[in-house]
């Protein structure tokens, strides 16, 4: 198997789940499947407060190497402090994820615009949760750089007609691909906007790797597609050795 | 290991060249190591009752491994009366699936009633969508009360998938269908509750790959008997799909 990259794991206390999300757990997972490297962070960020969850990210990940720290910020509780945000890069997060369902917010939100505002000094790119028909439409209006870097996570059969046609008009960004299981998903956004804008993610260790994996290998893609898809993509986009 | 899907859904997929015949999803299936999977009509669901499951009859009958669920709608309880006279004791269709309008939406009892007392002598095994607790809820009620009728728990629940278990664990002759959340801590759970016996793999194509549904089985941590159980077993046993009788 090629290299392989999970650009979304998360580890930590998840009450949606009926259990924590062991790092342990997740490391298992990984080398079950023979994934080299996976883009996490705490639940901590999510729940209770993105300084506290970044911080245990940080630690997490400073001690496995295999694990790369993604930052987080809740827009709700965001009031115009950009020191933690301006540090991000420095203190090695790939980059920056939204959870607007989990936090209860609305892509078109003005604090989640000033954030977004915000952290594009930093040019890290920016991974946003998408739930529902509509936010991607939304964060077409969020998003004010052009050569900002996008990554829309969870998008599915649902989502992914407004996905491409918002890729059509963005040339950075980009599509996660562990909601994309449904027979025939992946090879149409993969004829319709490339291979080389779809990131290998799968919501592990709560969800299974092996669904995202295998679904990526049944998909109809030639293999230059699959390895890009897997590993290649997320390695030239994050900046990764 | 042999694999029973046992739930995929014939037509109503926008992407061709999935699920629009028998052969198709014969083809579909083969592919991935699913040898053998029940099937019930989109078209029954969503717009005719007769014509769809007869249109499925005659699909299943021409593919080996296929096998039909007959769907019987509330909202045309007429129409589902007629199939379920014309078909049920076919031996292609294995079970019956009631359904409403919308999967979402818990079933009502009083229409249900007459559904269930038409499929009595045919002995099938009952399959309701239960994407929700509240779903899930009102399959227990029908499953108490149609005791002699075994049910399968479509999606066991879906994200309240405790509450599926919680469900089977009261009701014996709940069996509970791994579709719905891929969460990887409700498998484990649901065998300590129920055992792996009640456990029925589907993937409830084509909302999943079901190659995706497998991985949950893989990366669940559950032993390779209960992974038999689960994929093959249950189900072969549930449908009597190694006898041959009519």
């Amino acid at each position: 198997m090629d290299d392989i990259v999970d650009i979304n794991t998360m580890f930590g206390p998840l009450p949606a789940s009926s259990a924590d999300l062991a790092v342990d757990a997740l490391q298992e997972l990984m080398q079950t499947h023979n994934v080299t490297a996976a883009c996490t962070l705490s639940t901590l960020g999510i729940l209770l407060d993105s300084n506290l969850g970044n911080a245990a990210t940080r630690a997490a990940c400073s001690e496995q190497p295999q694990l790369l720290p993604v930052a987080t910020i809740n827009p709700t509780m965001f009031v115009g402090d950009k020191s933690a945000l301006s540090r991000f890069a420095a203190e090695g997060f790939r980059f920056i994820r939204f959870f607007p369902r989990e936090q209860h917010w609305p892509i078109d939100f003005a604090p989640f615009h000033w954030v977004l505002s915000s952290v594009q000094p930093t040019r890290l790119p920016v991974m946003v949760n998408i739930d529902s028909i509509g936010e991607i439409t939304d964060l077409t209006r969020a998003i004010l750089a052009p050569e900002c870097v996008v990554i829309l996570a969870r998008v599915d059969r649902a989502t992914l007609a407004e996905a491409i046609a918002a890729l059509q008009m963005f040339p950075n960004w980009h599509i996660e691909t562990s909601r994309l299981l449904a027979p025939g998903c992946l090879k149409l956004a993969a004829d319709a906007i490339g291979p080389e804008r779809l990131l290998f993610g799968t919501g592990a260790p709560a969800l299974p790797i092996a669904s995202g994996l295998h679904t990526v290998q049944f998909a109809g893609l030639d293999e230059n597609a699959v390895s890009m898809i897997l590993g290649a993509n997320a390695r030239r986009i994050l900046n990764l050795s | 290991m042999p694999v029973v899907d046992v739930h995929v859904h014939l037509e109503g997929y926008g992407i061709p060249g999935v699920n629009q015949t028998g052969a198709q999803i014969r083809e579909f299936m083969s592919v991935r190591g699913i040898e053998r999977c029940v099937i019930m009509s989109s078209r029954a669901a969503q717009a005719d009752p007769l014509s769809g499951n007869h249109i499925l009859k005659h699909m299943v009958e021409q593919q080996e491994g296929l096998y039909g669920c007959l769907v019987a709608h509330l909202n045309r309880v007429d129409a589902s009366l007629q199939a379920i006279r014309d078909l049920l004791s076919s031996r292609y269709f294995v079970s019956v699936a009631l359904i409403s309008s919308n999967p979402s939406v818990p079933l009502q009892p009083l229409v249900a009633d007459e559904v269930l007392n038409a499929c009595r002598r045919y002995q099938k095994p009952v399959m309701l969508h239960t994407p929700n607790a509240a779903c899930v809820e009102a399959g227990l009620h029908l499953a108490k009360t149609y005791n002699m009728h075994k049910f399968i728990f479509l999606g066991m629940g879906g994200s309240d998938w405790r509450t599926g278990i919680a469900a089977a664990h009261q009701s014996v002759n709940i069996h509970l269908e791994t579709s719905g959340a891929l969460d990887r801590a409700k498998l484990p759970a649901a065998i300590e509750a129920i055992g792996s016996h009640r456990i029925l793999f589907g993937s409830g194509m084509p909302t999943l790959d079901p190659v995706a549904s497998l991985g949950l089985i893989e990366d669940s941590g559950i032993s390779v008997v209960e992974q038999r159980r689960i994929l093959n077993d249950n189900a072969a046993k549930m449908f009597n799909l190694d006898g041959d009788q009519e």
